[in-house]
């Protein structure tokens, strides 16, 4: 039973998880050393014997809980959104531009009452910070910072 | 020895010394409390400074800054259960929950004197055990590091006692993501998916900050109204300080017996402090009256796992300073940093250099001593600046900090681009309630297990059955007790209450 | 009209000439970064921090130490052949580590020759060490004993294709032995192995047996000529083994780095390695100076190359 009464059965979903990384993991095993294999092997093994372990748990003794039960659950996926956005343009755009932009639409994401107002005082704020932080690492300390069309 | 001590001590107390020793002390907690910056990369980049200093001073800033960033990781583990370094893994399993409880402030404080208590500990066993415990150390070899890591598995027992399968599923899983990367033996190269920057495994930072940190981030702000973090009667607390105190102090033995597990642990190269804090935090859950209360705020937890992981920088020094063999990665930079000075690491620094190494073993006690103080002004400005701050703009604060910190591992994008996927797999998991313990536990101790299990088995080779080099050695049959009793221990607690409960 | 157009056009052929002239006299103008693919604390992290300030004195700009650590260095080699080719990213690299692994793995990120070469400054030759209250005295003993026991010696070292690893199979070769090789993850790692006698004896570099001289006996070193460091040790060749083989270590740009800013990167490394401070520091921690510059250690490699293909098809990894 995957759901009852809105709640989820997290041993199916959890073995389930279980069974395909131990299969991906098996899917991946090339031309390895009798060495390089022994363990591989056994972890495999193991693991995808714990996760059939969960299934049979599943039908039995299943754990039901309430998955993803929040209040606004359009802020945390907004978020999401914007950290895999965030991610993946780093490199693209470039550390500072990105940053101030994907941190001050995350903050204006979380506000309560969004107006230009509200945006402007946010933008304000992600820029505060990031020009904090890139001068402290990428001048002072010398750490290189991901840099792409601009800085 | 004693006049060395007392030479020592004077030289330490320099002005010019002990201003170093503070900057180090600070900065090093600074870097520490961000989560990506590890104690490493913080020694790693004072390091070049050190060079036009005479080398007690050099010396004394980079073991303060080492000490610092060790107890600095608690800031984070409390504040938002990211564990600032590997070390703190343990500290967000009571620190963050008594932070969600509004006793944020104590939990501070209470890693504060743990902390700065454990490294007093671990230097006095520094500074005079260091011979015998080296010769000890040496004692380890594959096999028994193989041991280790299989009682280091025994302790997802505890952290897991509600949900076993998928404590055990989810150290597996551990395990398995461990193995991503070249094989240690043999040089394979495996699990890349086809991506090169995966030779180098899949970074451990990365994980951790994806596995503790964005699950809260994301529960958070699907929660923002509900969430005042911390900021309940933040004035009220009066007698938090005498009360953290107490918490140290109270139970010595767990203080204590936590520092000496994490002085030990630290001995042993290449198994790393990142374990010494989950390893006191079970035996402190074992020994005491009320293990169920571990996890949920029981301010034991967080004295065990400090006092632990500031231990293990002194432990780490022992067979650096006896031996030339650092015992984990921070102490292998101080390594080159006394090489670079012309010192050799070693007898000689014991004979013809002696002034130094006590000069430094002292600075390591002064600087323990300063975090007491550091600790409690920085913790609680920290802490009321961090409740200060509305969760909509701290939310996407700490996101940006996990980018830099993880970025910053080694300017690869591919550690952030873990980060943040291992940060949704993570939560996935969280909810379908896999503590993130285990995972971490597994991803750890991976390496470690595998290299002890075929280096012991080559080592065996010229046997007729080469296994059997596991069961035959002392240290080894040793560490086979036990885990023996460790695994068995739950099972008998088990059987004995529900055989008392059958009697009445 | 056709008169003005012409002058404009070879007065900013003029300007355009003299900036790309300008441009190039001044490399370097910023902080170079340079990256070290191994873990702090080793030996490419020791050579890599003991240059760092005589090279920023003689290109006079900073050069900022980062680490790229990762698959024994492919990581690092990987992101070195993607960066930019204007100078400013190096790399310390390794040989024989650049060589073997395009050969044995399927996608390590880069091609050998993609790694090019500016400066090879020093190397580590292999040695035998064993430990100091072990039964064998002399390299003799030890061959002896490895030939009435096959097998039963065990020999720790760094890494899997590495000099370490390479140089067990050649010399099992070269005396006609058999020993097997345990790899340890670094040479810091092999070490304490040893020294708790877990393992029979390490094929290690010279600096490890400098560092922990105390505690080690060193039974041969794997080069052509004693090593000033440890001059009592002999050589395989003297003993009668055709045995030479040990890491060397240099700096590497990305390809298609222009000629005059490797040929200024070389020059400031000859002139770091002919300070005496450094050269002497190097040597006492038991490194040997090097100096081949951008062609000869382009030579190098290929030659390296050659040798080691033949090697790896002798022993059957191939």
């Amino acid at each position: 039973m995957l759901k009852k009464g809105g709640a989820y059965n997290t041993d199916i979903i959890g073995g389930m998880i279980m069974i395909l990384s131990s299969l991906l993991f098996y899917s991946q095993i090339g031309n390895f050393t009798r060495f390089g294999l022994i363990f591989p092997k056994a972890i495999i093994i193991i693991l995808l014997i714990l996760g059939i372990g969960l299934m049979i748990k599943a039908k039995y003794k299943p754990h039901y809980a309430d998955i993803f039960e929040m209040e606004e659950m359009s802020k945390m996926l907004l978020i999401s959104a914007i950290g895999l956005a965030w991610v993946l343009l780093l490199d693209v755009i470039g550390f500072a531009v990105t940053s101030f932009f994907a941190l001050s639409l995350a903050i204006y994401a979380l506000e309560e009452k969004r107006n230009m107002k509200t945006l402007f005082k946010d933008f304000l704020i992600g820029g505060s910070e990031v020009a904090l932080f890139y001068t402290v690492f990428s001048r002072l300390l010398l750490v290189p910072l991901p840099e792409g069309i601009f800085f | 020895m004693g006049e060395l001590l007392l030479a020592a001590t004077i030289a330490v107390f320099s002005v010019k010394n002990i201003l170093f020793m503070l900057f180090g002390v600070s900065a090093g907690m600074i870097a520490g409390a961000l989560p990506g910056l590890t104690a490493t990369m913080s020694v790693a980049l004072i390091v070049p400074f050190t060079f036009t200093m005479d080398p007690i001073s050099g010396m004394a800033t980079l073991g303060a800054i080492y000490c610092g960033a060790i107890f600095g990781g608690a800031f984070s583990a409390i504040l938002v259960n990211t564990p600032g370094t590997p070390s703190s893994i343990g500290t967000t399993f009571d620190g963050y929950p008594m932070a969600k409880q509004g006793k944020g402030e104590e939990a501070i404080f209470t890693a504060t004197f743990a902390s700065a208590g454990g490294g007093l500990i671990g230097t006095v066993i520094l500074i005079f055990l260091s011979v015998p415990l080296a010769k000890v150390a040496l004692k380890f070899g594959p096999p028994e590091y193989f041991w280790i890591t299989m009682f280091g598995l025994t302790i997802i027992a505890s952290l897991a006692s509600k949900n076993m399968l998928k404590g055990l599923a989810g150290g597996a899983f551990g395990l398995l993501i461990s193995m991503i990367g070249i094989a240690p033996i043999g040089g394979d190269v495996r699990f890349t998916m086809g991506l090169p920057a995966f030779q180098g495994g899949v970074q451990l930072i990365s994980v951790l900050i994806g596995f503790f940190c964005i699950p809260e981030m994301l529960r958070i702000a699907g929660n923002l109204s509900k969430q005042k973090m911390q900021a309940v009667n933040v004035e009220k607390q009066e007698g938090v300080l005498a009360r953290s105190f107490w918490n140290v102090f109270r139970k010595p033995f767990n203080f204590i017996r936590s520092a000496i597990i994490g002085a030990f642990v630290g001995i042993l190269p290449g198994a790393g402090g990142n374990i010494a804090n989950l390893v006191a935090y079970n035996e402190a859950q074992r020994a005491s009256k009320e293990p169920e209360t571990f996890g949920t705020g029981n301010p034991q937890g967080v004295v065990a796992t400090e006092a632990a992981n500031n231990a293990t920088v002194e432990g780490g020094m022992v067979p650096l300073l006896t031996l030339g063999i650092p015992g984990a990665p921070p102490a292998a930079i101080i390594y080159g940093a006394l090489m670079l000075q012309g010192l050799r690491p070693g007898p000689e620094l014991f004979s013809s250099s002696a002034h130094i190494t006590y000069a430094f073993m002292v600075s390591l006690f002064v600087a323990n001593l300063m975090m007491f103080v550091v600790g409690i002004l920085g913790g609680r400005s920290i802490f009321k600046i961090v409740t200060m701050i509305p969760a909509k703009i701290l939310v996407p604060s700490i996101i940006f900090l996990t980018i830099l910190g993880s970025y910053s591992i080694r300017n690869n994008m591919m550690d952030v681009i873990v980060m943040l996927i291992g940060g949704f797999i993570g939560y996935l998991l969280k909810e379908l309630n896999f503590h993130p313990g285990p995972i971490v536990l597994g991803l750890i101790l991976g390496p470690i297990a595998e290299k002890g299990l075929v280096q012991g088995f080559l080592m065996g080779l010229s046997r007729s059955n080469p296994w059997t080099i596991f069961f035959t050695r002392p240290i080894s049959i040793a560490l086979i007790g036990i885990i023996i009793f460790s695994a068995g221990w739950p099972v008998y607690r088990e059987l004995k209450s529900k055989y008392q409960k059958g009697e009445n | 009209m056709n008169k003005k157009l012409l002058s404009i056009l070879l007065v900013s052929l003029f300007l355009v000439s003299v900036l790309s002239l300008n441009v190039m006299a001044e490399f370097p103008e910023k902080a170079i970064n340079y990256n070290v693919c191994f873990n702090p604390g080793g030996e490419s992290d020791l050579t890599a921090r003991a240059q760092q300030q005589p090279l920023e004195e003689v290109l006079g700009e900073d050069v900022v130490i980062q680490y790229k650590i990762g698959g024994g260095g492919a990581v690092g080699w990987s992101e070195l052949v993607q960066a930019k080719p204007d100078g400013y990213t190096v790399a310390g690299f390794n040989l024989p580590h650049i060589i073997l692994q395009p050969l044995v793995r399927d996608n390590p990120g880069y091609e050998t020759k993609e790694i090019k070469p500016v400066f090879i400054f020093e190397a580590t030759p292999n040695i035998l060490a064993v430990h100091k209250d072990s039964q064998f005295k002399t390299l003799e003993q030890f061959v002896n004993y490895a030939k009435e026991n096959p097998g039963v010696i065990t020999l720790g070292g760094s890494g899997s294709y590495s000099a370490n690893h390479l140089g067990t199979l050649e010399f099992n070769q070269a005396a006609d032995i058999r020993t097997t090789y345990i790899p340890f993850t670094g040479s810091g790692e092999a070490v304490p192995a040893l020294l708790g006698q877990h393992v029979s004896g390490l094929m290690t570099y010279t600096t490890m047996g400098i560092r922990h001289s105390d505690e080690m006996r060193v039974l041969a070193v794997a080069a052509d000529e004693r090593v000033p460091a440890m001059p009592d040790v002999p050589t395989f060749k003297e003993l009668g083994y055709d045995y030479v083989e040990g890491a060397y270590r240099g700096m590497a740009a990305p390809p298609g780095t222009p000629d005059d800013v490797i040929e200024k990167l070389a020059e400031a490394n000859l002139a770091v390695n002919e300070m005496p401070s450094f050269k002497n520091k190097l040597e006492d921690m038991g490194f040997q100076i090097i100096n081949m510059g951008p062609e000869e250690s382009e030579k190098f490699v290929e030659d390296r190359i050659e040798y080691y293909k033949k090697i790896l098809a002798e022993v059957g990894l191939l």
